[in-house]
């Protein structure tokens, strides 16, 4: 220490030096080389002396400190200082550990000390003077907070699972301790992508925001550009005049924000740099970045780039496992049985969301000279797609893909500007929010067939499709396509066939009652098999025939024609069943090209009731007796028919009684996967013991029973025939006299409603019947107890009625009213026909029941 | 055709038919009509009508909720009052409450549109 003789204009009190010099001569040279700061103050606030250390933290030689108040030397200090000495002053507590922070000198780092404040006293007790110990603890401080920070980051990438989280997270740990804000971005395919953004200010953060998510310029910005090519941190204390312009939008930002200083380190992941973090200090904590800041950034940078290294991996392997999922899913729709729309409706939703945002199926038409857009998945499901057909010219992007037979990649502002050419397209991708789009040719056996266009936008995520595998799925979906679509017009084809040679209008016969339902299957590979037929012989017989020819396709159906036509020819010379299944075998074993079928034949005599069989390998027929029960014609099975030669086939009698129903099938109706036949039987059964009565409603609801569960795979073909035992007819006498009018009419009446007849049907007969009779009755009135006939009948459902009378027929045009009563029967029959003569009147009505009207309604 | 011959017929008659009249003294008089007409009622029923007449009524009406059966006796008799209304200087023979079974006999004559049907 050095001469303290040197007083100061005021002495100080003299014990105080003496004190001072004695006790600290002895620790001299400790306090000289110690980095502890040491000062002693009087007790207002003058420095005594300080040793080197303090002399250097305060910034001021020790000489010119003596003597003078630390708030003339550094009032910055004296702020902070003197609070904590008057405090010890006026309540006599030491202060220990007080923390003080200061400027550096050139104003770029901020100082950690730490202050102790304590008395010095003399021996007698009394306090002479004030000490001080200063301390730097700056470097701890940093340490301390890079270790928190550190810690964060762990906590932060260990706990959060969202990617974005993490990220979001990892921006946010430094502020506002270390930057005051963080921007962390990828570099992919050479443009900077911000990944996470975060300032400690709200409002400069949604600033931030302004600047572009994608950087292509990247390169023009000094700091990134440097980070990434050198793959060092990169320090900037004064970012917008070191080096070269910022691009206008990133200068205007950093204007804004009144940024001071930067470091923006690369990010290496896997060895490359994969992308940037950037800290940065604005305006708004003031202080500028050190080349010390340099290992916290390069620590927290190493923990950012493990967590992105992390999540790559991830996404890779999610990536893999998705296109994985994608050919399974691919190939599960090849063998799925679906119509072309279906097919192509589900190949779109097999792209979406993992590889694209929207998707949309093209085929081709009209020799691929016109396009349409047959099915559109979207994130939110199946939309409907645009109407409108497309030209197949070069320049679509589509048609370049088909033509070159390899998946083309347009980028956004490709399709951007091309679209804009052609307006009528404008409205249907959002083409400025578009990211990509993979355009997949279909080819089906090498010709072209449509495409597939793959659509992403710009803020999602996901995976990209590589070429080969888009190649691959585009062969593969477009043979299945091209499958269906053939495969929709050979079944149209076969259907309509089919259709054209079953007969399409049945024998319509007094006594019975027959209906008939064809309903092809929807395993398209076995449409055109089943046949039906009913053939009326001479004497009012009737021939009924079911079978199931084998094979498929247009050939089945040309078949079941001829077996057709060979039935037609064959009852000409016989009509025994077994007889006539044996023509059938002949007949078809004589073509060579010819297939087997099985047949069922009955021979059927309405009048008697009693039917015959005969059976070639078809399932049993059922009887629904009048009361509600079902039995099962037990027949031998027999040979298929043109499998073998020479078969005979037996017969077998049974009978219908009135109301009972006769019901023939195919194995359509019956068989069903993984069940026995039996079982399909029975169920047969039980649903035609609830609807015995009429044969329409009868097969309609078998019909129920198998097409709600997933359709029936077979065709089925179904033949019913009811015999009802004909009603009495009616026949009455009556007096020629008006009164006898209202009898005559109840009496129509009952026996119309024993025909079948009611409601308006009976009302209008009768009205019909009732003005015959009176012109009868008007005919006898020049004779007394004269009498009338009224006769009627049922045929074929045709109500027939037939009003006689003896007396003398007038003309119309005599009484005014009978004109009228002309009038109303004609209107109200079908057939009027009217034989007068001297000796009498016959006047016949005719009229079909509503019965069957209802019935060739039902069976159009 | 089935049957032992021709059978008598029932021996009671059903035709009856029966009025009453409403507003009598009015300028539109009700004929109510009950039961059925044909050849046997229809004369009641025109007398009763051209009582109506003769009482001096210019428009006369006539109440068919309970008649459930009409012949063309019965349309005839409709007609000829709706003439002699007419020759007399009044309007109108309003039909009411026409049920559906005599309905279709007035369409299928064309009647429905020479008559106000009200219903």
């Amino acid at each position: 220490m050095t001469d303290v003789s040197q007083a100061p204009s005021d002495p100080f009190d003299q014990r105080l030096v003496s004190e001072f010099e004695e006790g600290l001569l002895q620790a001299e040279a400790l306090l000289d080389a110690a980095p502890i700061g040491f000062t002693v103050y009087d007790l207002e606030h003058r420095i005594v002396d300080v040793n080197p250390m303090t002399a250097e933290m305060n910034g001021v030689p020790r000489e010119e400190q003596r003597g003078r108040r630390l708030a003339e030397l550094r009032p910055d200090l004296a702020a902070q200082v003197d609070p904590l000495i008057d405090t010890w002053l006026r309540e006599g507590v030491p202060v220990t550990n007080a923390p003080l922070r200061v400027a550096s000198p050139d104003g770029n780092e901020e100082w950690h000390w730490l202050t102790s404040v304590f008395p010095i006293k003399i021996s007698s007790g009394e306090i002479i003077g004030v000490g001080a110990t200063r301390v730097d603890v700056t470097a701890q401080m940093e340490t301390e907070l890079a270790l928190r920070l550190i810690v964060r980051a762990t906590d932060v990438v260990n706990t959060a699972e969202d990617p974005g989280v993490v990220m979001d997270g990892l921006a946010r740990i430094a502020i506002p301790e270390f930057a005051d804000g963080c921007a962390i971005a990828l570099l992919e395919d050479d443009v900077l992508r911000r990944v996470a953004l975060a300032h400690a200010d709200p409002e400069t953060e949604t600033l931030l925001y302004r600047l572009p998510a994608d950087l292509a310029t990247w390169r023009q910005i000094e700091p990134v550009a440097g980070a990434v090519q050198s793959g060092q941190p990169q320090l900037t204390p004064r970012p917008a005049r070191d080096g070269r312009p910022l691009p206008r939008s990133a200068a205007q930002v950093a204007s804004d924000l009144q940024v001071v200083s930067t470091i923006t380190a690369p990010l290496l992941i896997d060895g490359v740099v994969g992308g940037t973090v950037t800290y940065l200090r604005t305006q708004h904590s003031g202080r500028r970045f050190s080349t010390r800041d340099l290992v916290l950034v390069s620590e927290l940078t190493a923990r950012i780039a493990a967590a992105l290294a992390g999540q790559r991996l991830r996404a890779q392997a999610e990536r893999a496992s998705a296109r994985v999922e994608l050919l399974a899913r691919v190939g599960e729709l090849i063998a799925t049985e679906l119509d072309v729309h279906e097919r192509a409706q589900a190949f779109a939703r097999a792209f979406v969301p993992d590889f694209a945002d929207r998707c949309a199926v093209v085929l081709y038409e009209e020799n691929a000279t016109v396009a349409r857009v047959i099915a559109v998945a979207t994130r939110e499901g199946i939309v409907d797609p645009p109407v409108a057909l497309y030209d197949v010219t070069g320049d679509l992007p589509m048609h370049q893909a088909v033509k070159q037979r390899w998946p083309q990649r347009w980028t956004a502002d490709k399709l951007q500007e091309f679209f804009k050419s052609l307006p009528e397209n404008k409205d249907y991708v959002d083409w400025m929010n578009l990211r990509s789009v993979i355009l997949v040719p279909l080819l089906a056996r090498n010709e072209p067939l449509g495409g597939i266009a793959l659509v992403s936008y710009a803020d999602s995520n996901t995976h990209a499709l590589d070429d080969a595998l888009a190649l691959e799925i585009g062969r593969r979906v477009g043979a299945s396509l091209e499958h269906a679509v053939r495969f929709e017009t050979e079944r149209a084809t076969a259907e309509v066939l089919q259709r054209s040679l079953l007969p399409t209008s049945l024998p319509s016969r007094f006594g019975l009652h027959i209906a008939a339902r064809y309903v092809p299957g929807s395993d398209h590979a076995r449409v055109g098999g089943d046949w039906y037929d009913a053939v009326e012989l001479s004497d009012g017989r009737i021939v009924i025939a079911i079978g199931d020819v084998v094979g498929h396709g247009p050939p089945a159906a040309a078949a079941m024609a001829r077996l057709r036509a060979g039935l037609h020819v064959a009852v000409l010379d016989s009509d025994r069943p077994g007889e006539l299944l044996g023509r059938l075998n002949r007949y078809l074993l004589t073509d060579s090209d010819a297939t087997m079928a099985t047949a069922l034949l009955a021979v059927h005599d309405p009048s008697s009731g009693r039917l015959v069989f005969a059976n070639a390998g078809h399932p049993p027929p059922i009887v629904v007796r009048a009361g509600g029960k079902v039995e099962i014609i037990e027949l031998p099975a027999g040979i298929p028919i043109g499998a073998v030669d020479s078969v005979s086939y037996g017969e077998v009698d049974a009978d219908l009684g009135d109301g009972d129903l006769l019901v023939l099938y195919t194995d359509g109706l019956v068989e069903r996967r993984g069940e026995s036949l039996d079982v399909g039987l029975e169920r047969l059964c039980t649903a035609a013991a609830a609807e015995a009565g009429d044969p329409d409603v009868l097969l309609d609801s078998l019909l129920e029973l198998v097409l709600p569960d997933t359709g029936a795979a077979d065709d089925i073909a179904l033949l019913a025939i009811k015999r009802v035992i004909p009603a009495p007819g009616l026949a009455l006498a009556l007096d020629a006299t008006p009164e006898t009018l209202a009898s005559l009419r109840q009496d129509l009446r009952d026996w119309l409603t024993n025909i079948g007849a009611h409601g308006r049907e009976a009302d209008e007969m009768i009205v019909a019947v009732n003005e015959a009779a009176a012109n009868a009755i008007e005919h006898a009135y020049e004779r007394v107890g004269e009498r009338f006939w009224v006769e009627g009948y049922v045929s074929n459902d045709e109500a027939v009625i037939q009003v006689r009378d003896a007396g003398r027929w007038r003309p119309p045009q005599e009484v005014e009213d009978r004109g009228r009563g002309f009038d109303l029967m004609r209107g109200l029959v079908d057939a009027l026909d009217v034989r007068a003569t001297n000796d009498g009147t016959e006047v016949t009505l005719r009229r079909r029941l509503q019965r069957a009207r209802e019935r060739d309604l039902a069976s159009i | 055709m089935a049957g032992t011959g021709p059978r008598e017929s029932s021996e009671e008659p059903y035709a009856a038919a029966s009025f009453d009249v409403a507003d009598v003294n009015t300028n539109e008089p009700c004929l109510f009509v009950h039961g059925e007409i044909d050849v046997s009622t229809s004369p009641a029923m025109r007398e009763q009508l051209q009582r109506l007449i003769d009482g001096g009524a210019q428009r006369l009406a006539i109440d068919f909720r309970d008649m459930s059966f009409i012949d063309s006796s019965g349309l005839g008799v409709l007609v000829g009052i709706l003439r002699r209304l007419r020759e007399r200087g009044g309007s109108d023979l309003v039909v009411r409450e026409l049920q559906e079974a005599p309905r279709r006999v007035f369409e299928i004559t064309g009647l429905d549109r020479l008559f106000t049907i009200e219903n």
